[in-house]
């Protein structure tokens, strides 16, 4: 699809460009509206043949696509499966919320260079209202473009539209028509003709209104108000009002996001670390004081670390749960700042948090000691903070018939509770070592003597692992006891596996 | 290792029947183990005989003696075979395993340790399953309630403790005095099944392969073993147990000898003088002026041959649930290879006059044949709830009961399944489910992975091929059959075991139809069959506007207007000559009497279409072909078919006289013929034909072309007896088709879900025949289609029922009704509320524009509609002033499409018309236009594809029957085209088909090149095509 050139802005006639002046100023609302941002979110080119798809109730369904694929005859709620029986060749990506959310939420931040007064219209718009800042960015049509080409530079697909009213410039924006409508009085003859399918309203009450046969917005203005009110609910007739400006339609204006930011200078330039610390724990007490005041918490935090004549240092301190504690904050960067050779003296440390989470407080028991998990996990991290991420596994139990499947570096959520019924040896080879025959008999520092078996086992088919081995006990002459096994599948080879204490 | 093999009978053998657990069917275990000279082979599905007959046959088939037992698991975690050694022990088991199942709801069980020790199973013998931590306590228990009869079973799977268990069981043993015995806890015939026995833990316990770990067997050591490799296991002793114990269970399924519900015959008469008694009284009832002598002849000579093999009170149950039938005014009829004789005439079980037919009842009842008549008994399907109730209550629910249906795994089902277990994607399971069409044989194609973005030779996807192909077939869990009743003189429980079913307070037998069959136990088909239903409702619409009483027997026969108007395949809506096969036959071979639509039926069959006798047929029958007979014994047979073999009973028949077949050789001929397609089988058969007719002097072409023939026929032969009945209900129906077109086409919208054709067919057919069809109102309609007479019309008119409104709830509707009873409704406010009807019923109305006489159009409808206030305490009946609202009238197109959604059909034009003028520009003709084509043009033509079918018998070739506002078209699809544009052929419901002309014998079809999907043009018309395979 190609991008909406703000050049194609079409203003109606008749509509002055600058209303009068001996009124109020009315309000004027930008809608900037996103239609390809879940595919844009999730990193798909909006302009190839994709879609993003969202899980309901009748499976996985097309949430939104590009036009490539619209021309493919793929539709919105459509069934991927049948999606992609029309075009086999569809790229396709799950939904991505979370991202959507973040690439509004910087859109957002960039608005807020154009007017103070932006709120979103999750979840693809934003609501600018611009009134104010039209001197500013040389009128309305003028900040129209800008907009436009801004957006464009950040490769978003976009449709802009201006109107009196936020709901009027959504209902334009959503409907690709980027219109700018300044004064009140256009605005009927500039909606009039939309379908209703684009209005903001429940899909079953669209169903019914299309049903009694209205198709376009002046299908509905020409019925009796007390009509529309009793049998499709106020809240229609509302939204009717809220259209036009006949019903008042207050917004949200979104705040700043929150960060957190300050430093400490140290008193005279520090070697020692004990020192940096010192000003780390007043730097601690400050952010947790501000996390209070805001009920925050903290995920991570950077720490900045200013030297005489050498280049600036930082170093990130994680911990696995949001968290205020102070003290537990402290130990961390106790840990990581003990294993930094400083390379020249400090002079100023300076703490960011840039992310800054809601508090939520573990459950607390009110007669149990709920630490003792707490604490252990605190001092796992503080050993993986001091050596370093990898350092860390725990040898667990698999459930699986193959020896060296039936033990792993990290427990499964799948892990065997209890060990296989028949004789393990203490001592698993890292990789079966194959044995020579002599006699027929397999040979290993002596002639081997099979005193136990065979335990048979054959499986794994299913992951390219598969085996098929007999598995014995067996002695030789020095009284090792072994634990061998002939490969079934390869002419009866035989391997040594494990060593019995 | 040589030396004298070990003799061995395996004692504890799961059979696919344990779903989920073994891998094998029973007939590959009893293959495998005549091919490894077993002595014997216990079936003991885990607390299941659902495999037992087949394995009775499979044993009977590879002379391995079968012992019949089960593996039973107590809830505390006692594991144990038991075995059954006589006809008490085996009750005493079936009573057990019916117990532990209708205790738990269904696939599941639930046994206690008082049950084991209960009298019921003490007759059996038992194996100890001692697992892997034997408890010592567990094996003195059963050693208890089987005082000489238990032994622990040893079977050492090579899982690592082999020779530590078996001291520890020896120790058990000699502690408790119990003897042990080899077994080996086979789930598959041989190791190859390995892989699928891991796939079948894997879809029970739902967890992908991946994730099963220990949960699967450690290896494949589970299956049928060479006794060899067992005698190097096993101590000789404990094999040699085997044989003992095997030699103690004498039990036989043959044994099961039958007694038949002794009710039916009242005090003083033998069962044979209570038929004969009956059959004389119906005789008089048919005859009134006496019965032909060859009538009389023909009884007498059934009568003793049903005596002879003491088949009466067979023939009197089936009486008996007839004569219910007609006491309550249901319409039935017998069919089947017993129905046709003159004793059932004279029953009243069918309306078949042997003095029209020859048949020959011992065709159907053989000296040999050791095995109980087949009766069918088709009645309203509406109604035949009605005659099962009636069978529970007339002999109890423990001693009748539903056969069961075993469900199996089939291409769609088998591909979910093991795609889960792989482990592959929900999604990609999904799609190549889905991509299985119906008419898709033989599994997954390289080309449909393709097309499903899928590398076909990716190890996985090789994997999931094969073991999908071993799976299909499989069974998966018990269902009850839609009508196969087993009727018992005593409780059904000690014969078979009982199960609940999904449906609460339902149950079922653990045996099929054919299992019943094998055994020769006393069963009735209680179908169901749609035409019966709408005959009936037809007749009774005639009656009541001609105020005559009608029945079927009424109906004049052989009307050649009737005739007339089949060979003019006028035919939609008439039983079993409406389909596109049937109809594109009518014209060629124009049936003129009624033998004639016993033919017709018949031939349009994949049987003689595959056996290649429909264009010898035709031929004959035209003239064409000298109609000669290779001799005069033949020529018996044959005559009346013109030479052409073309029933069932003809082959057996022909066996007989051409080849010297005795009449239960040419049986067993009849049932190898439906199976050999499955199983082969036919050889022996084929060579007694080649050497049996070359020795009466036949050529040897002749034989040659007589066995392929058999082969074609294969399992889709179809029977004369069957013909003989169908033929008269389609008889029946193009009466009343053409002679009171309205009530047929009422009756036949009454009784939907039926037939070939969709109500917009047959109301689209009704007016094509001059009916005056009138609108869904609700000032006028009734729950179902009704008649309106009145004024000088000679038919009368129909008026579609509030049946036909899509969603409509069943009160809403009965409430409408009894309002409007009390009087006419004013406007939709009041309908609203005398009526009680919700927002839903009333917005159902509005779409099918059924208020049109209160509200106006649609839109006003949906509007008046949705201002329906309830009535309150305060205002009993709302009254609202409003201004008037300003609405547009809906368009003609979506008027139509509308009519669809809501009703099916539409009395408007038909959708196509208002596309006419598009599509002429886009050089698309009509089904009429094409009509007047000659063979050989080339044209497009398009319509809505209402059918949609691939016979069986068509080599893949697809049949699309296409409509437009002219009438039908039927074109054929061959496969690679279909292949290529399965899109289009798949999801079009407006379908334009180019291609060529082909005209032959007044049969017009289009043979399609290519296929393009038009359904954008039709905005949002429902799909309305009905699928057929």
């Amino acid at each position: 699809m190609p991008l909406t050139a703000p050049s194609s802005l079409n203003v109606p006639a008749g509509v002055e460009p600058n209303g009068p002046a001996n009124e109020r100023p009315q309000p004027l609302w930008f809608a900037l509206v996103f239609p390809s941002l879940a595919l844009e979110a999730c990193g798909l080119d909006a302009c190839s043949i994709c879609a993003v798809t969202h899980e309901t109730r009748h499976g996985q369904r097309i949430y939104q696509v590009s036009a490539a694929a619209r021309r493919r005859g793929i539709e919105v709620q459509m069934g991927l499966t049948a999606a992609l029986a029309l075009c086999p060749g569809l790229v396709h990506a799950p939904r991505d919320e979370a991202s959507e959310k973040r690439h509004l939420r910087s859109l957002l931040n960039w608005s807020k260079g154009f007017t103070p007064t932006v709120s979103q219209a999750p979840p693809d718009a934003l609501l600018l209202e611009v009134r104010a800042s039209l001197r500013l960015f040389h009128g309305a049509a003028a900040l129209h473009q800008r907009l436009g080409r801004e957006l464009e530079r950040q490769g978003y697909h976009h449709h802009i539209a201006g109107a009196p009213t936020a709901q009027a410039s959504l209902l334009l924006g959503r409907s690709g028509q980027a219109l700018l409508i300044e004064q009140p009085d256009g605005l009927r003859s500039a909606l009039g003709d939309l379908p209703i399918d684009r209005l903001d309203l429940d899909p079953r009450l669209l169903w019914r209104l299309h049903r009694t046969g209205l198709r376009s917005l002046r299908d509905l203005w020409r019925l009796p108000r007390d009509g529309i009110s009793r049998r499709f609910g106020h809240g229609l007739q509302h939204y009717l009002d809220r259209l036009l400006g006949k019903h008042p339609d207050p917004r949200a204006t979104v705040p700043r996001p929150r960060c957190f930011s300050a430093t400490q200078e140290l008193p005279a330039p520090a070697v020692d670390s004990t020192r940096v610390l010192a000003a780390v724990r007043r730097l601690l007490t400050q952010l947790v004081g501000y996390l209070r005041q805001c009920d925050g918490a903290v995920s991570s935090l950077r720490l900045e670390l200013a030297y005489t004549r050498n280049p600036a240092s930082s170093m990130t301190v994680c911990t696995r749960d949001a968290t205020r504690d102070a003290e537990h904050l402290l130990r961390l960067c106790t840990e990581r700042l003990r294993s930094l050779q400083l390379p020249a003296p400090v002079e100023k440390v300076c703490m960011v948090c840039a992310d800054i989470l809601p508090h939520t407080p573990p459950d607390q028991h009110l007669f149990e000691r709920a630490h003792c998990q707490e604490s252990w996990q605190q001092r796992l991290e503080e050993i993986e903070a001091r050596l370093g991420p990898d350092c860390l596994w725990q040898p667990g139990l698999r459930s699986d018939h193959r020896p060296e499947q039936a033990w792993a570096e990290l427990a499964q959520p799948w892990s065997a509770k209890e060990l296989p019924a028949a004789k393990r040896p203490l001592w698993l080879l890292a990789r079966p070592q194959q044995l020579v025959c002599r006699q027929g008999q397999p040979w290993h520092r002596g002639l081997l003597a099979l005193c136990d078996g065979p335990e048979r086992i054959e499986t794994g088919w299913w992951d390219g692992g598969g085996c098929r081995r007999d598995y014995y006990v067996a002695c030789n002459e020095q009284g090792e006891q072994l634990w061998v096994f002939q490969d079934l599948q390869r002419c009866g080879t035989w391997y040594l596996h494990g060593l019995f204490a | 290792m040589t030396g004298p093999l070990p003799d061995y009978a395996e004692l504890h053998c799961l059979s696919n029947f344990s779903f989920l657990r073994g891998a094998s069917h029973p007939e590959e275990l009893f293959e495998r183990a005549a091919a490894l000279g077993y002595s014997g082979l216990a079936i003991t599905d885990e607390c299941s005989l659902a495999g037992v007959v087949r394995a009775h046959l499979a044993a009977r088939e590879y002379s391995v003696p079968l012992i019949i037992g089960s593996e039973l698991t107590t809830a505390d975690g006692l594991r144990c075979v038991l075995l059954a050694t006589d006809r008490a022990s085996y009750g005493g088991l079936a009573q057990l395993i019916t117990d532990a199942r209708r205790a738990s709801p269904k696939g599941s069980y639930l046994l206690t340790r008082e049950q084991l020790a209960a009298p019921g199973p003490n007759g059996c013998l038992a194996l100890w399953l001692p697992g892997a931590e034997p408890s010592v306590e567990a094996a003195d228990f059963l050693a208890q309630c089987f005082p000489g009869r238990v032994w622990i079973a040893v079977e050492l799977l090579l899982e690592g403790r082999d020779s530590e268990s078996l001291q520890q069981l020896k120790c058990i043993g000699r502690r408790l005095g119990v003897p042990l015995c080899a077994s080996g806890d086979v789930h598959m015939h041989s190791r190859g099944r390995r892989a699928l026995q891991d796939t079948l833990t894997a879809i029970r316990l739902q967890r992908p392969l991946t994730r099963l770990g220990r949960a699967l067997f450690a290896n494949g050591e589970r299956h049928l073993r060479p006794r060899r490799r067992l005698a190097c296991l096993y101590p000789p002793g404990l094999l040699r147990e085997t044989l003992l114990i095997a030699s103690q269970c004498r039990f036989s399924l043959d044994q099961l000898r039958y007694e038949y519900p002794a009710e039916l015959v009242p005090p003083g008469h033998s069962p044979i003088s209570w038929l004969r008694r009956l059959t004389r009284q119906g005789m008089r009832q048919r005859w009134p002026g006496g019965a032909p002598a060859k009538v009389v002849q023909t009884v007498d000579h059934e009568l003793a041959l049903i005596e002879e093999l003491r088949y009466e009170p067979y023939f009197l149950t089936v009486h008996d649930i007839v004569r219910f039938a007609r006491r309550r005014g249901i319409l039935c009829q017998g069919r089947g290879s017993a129905a046709n004789s003159a004793v059932c005439y004279c029953l009243g079980i069918t309306e078949v006059d042997p003095a029209r037919m020859d048949l020959l009842f011992e065709r159907f009842i053989s000296r040999e044949r050791n095995e109980p008549p087949d009766i069918d008994v088709d009645f309203e399907h509406q109604r035949r709830e009605e005659v099962i109730q009636y069978l529970y209550r007339r002999y109890g629910r423990d001693r009748a009961a539903l056969a069961a249906t075993v469900i199996t795994y089939q291409p769609r089902s088998a591909i979910r399944d093991v795609g889960k277990a792989l482990g592959l994607a929900p999604d990609q399971v999904d799609r190549l489910a889905k991509s299985i069409q119906w008419w898709d044989v033989g599994g997954l194609r390289g080309e449909v992975l393709n097309e499903l973005g899928l590398a076909p030779d990716a190890p996985v996807l090789r994997q999931l091929g094969t073991l999908v192909d071993t799976l299909i077939g499989f069974p998966r869990h018990l269902s009850q059959h839609v009508g196969g009743f087993v009727i018992a003189a005593k409780p059904l429980s000690q014969m078979v075991p009982i199960e609940n079913a999904a449906m609460p307070g339902r149950t079922v037998i653990q045996w099929e139809k054919d299992d019943l069959e094998a055994l020769g136990l006393l069963k009735v088909d209680v179908l169901g069959l749609g035409m019966l239903t709408a005959i009936r409702k037809a007749l009774a619409c005639v009656a009541d506007y001609t105020k005559r009483p009608l029945t079927m027997a009424d109906v004049p026969p052989e009307d050649p207007e009737v005739y007339r108007m089949i060979q003019e395949a006028d035919t939609i809506g008439v039983f079993q000559i409406e389909s596109r096969a049937q109809m594109s036959m009518l014209p060629r071979l124009r049936p003129a009497c009624y033998y004639d639509l016993v033919i017709q039926i018949a031939i349009v069959r994949p049987g003689p279409i595959q056996g290649e006798m429909v264009h010898p047929y035709l031929r004959r029958r035209s003239g064409r072909e000298a109609v000669t007979y290779p001799s005069k014994a033949i020529r018996q047979v044959l005559e009346r078919t013109l030479g052409v073999p073309i029933f069932q009973e003809q082959v057996m028949q022909l066996s007989i006289a051409a080849a010297g077949f005795t009449p239960g050789e040419a049986d067993q001929l009849r049932r190898s013929m439906a199976a050999w397609r499955r199983r082969g089988g036919l050889e022996r058969f084929e060579h007694k034909l080649m050497t049996g007719m070359q020795a009466r002097g036949y050529s040897r072409r002749f034989a040659e072309q007589i066995c392929n023939q058999i082969k074609g026929f294969g399992e889709y032969g179809f029977p004369e007896s069957h013909s003989a009945s169908f033929a008269l209900l389609a008889y029946v129906s193009s009466w009343l088709k053409r002679h009171h077109p309205a009530a047929f086409a009422c009756a036949l919208l009454n009784s939907q879900p039926m037939g070939f054709y969709a109500p917009s067919q047959l109301v689209q057919d009704a007016r094509r025949h001059g009916v005056v069809v009138r609108p869904v109102d609700v000032r006028y309609s009734n729950p179902e289609s009704s008649l309106e007479a009145g004024g000088d019309m000679p038919q009368p008119a129909l008026r579609l029922g509030l049946h036909l409104v899509k969603g409509l709830s069943q009160q809403g509707l009965a409430r409408l009704v009894a309002a409007r009873g009390e009087r006419p409704f004013v406007d939709v406010q009041d309908l609203g509320s005398r009526a009680g009807l919700d927002a839903g019923d009333l917005q159902k109305l509005a779409a099918a524009d059924a208020l049109r006489g209160l509200a106006g159009h649609r839109h006003r409808s949906f509007w008046a509609v949705s201002g329906v206030e309830e009535p309150s305490a305060v205002f009993p009946e709302p009254v609202f002033h409003e201004a008037e609202p300003l609405l547009r009238s809906p368009t003609e197109g979506e008027d139509i499409v509308a009519d669809y959604s809501s009703l099916g059909l539409t009395l408007g034009r038909h959708p196509l018309a208002l596309l006419r003028r598009r599509l002429q520009r886009a050089g698309i003709h009509s089904a009429q236009a094409v009509q007047r084509l000659r063979s050989g043009s080339e044209v497009t033509a398009a319509g809505l594809v209402i059918c949609r079918q691939r016979p069986g018998s068509a080599s893949g070739v697809i049949f699309v029957t296409l409509e437009d506002e002219t009438g039908h078209l039927n074109a054929v699809i061959w496969p690679a085209v279909a292949d290529s544009q399965r899109q289009p052929l798949l999801h079009a419901q407006l379908l334009a088909i180019t291609g060529k002309v082909q005209r032959e014998e007044g049969v017009l079809h289009l043979i399609a090149r290519r296929l393009d999907d038009y359904s954008t043009w039709l905005g949002r018309l429902p799909d309305c095509s009905r699928n057929f395979h």
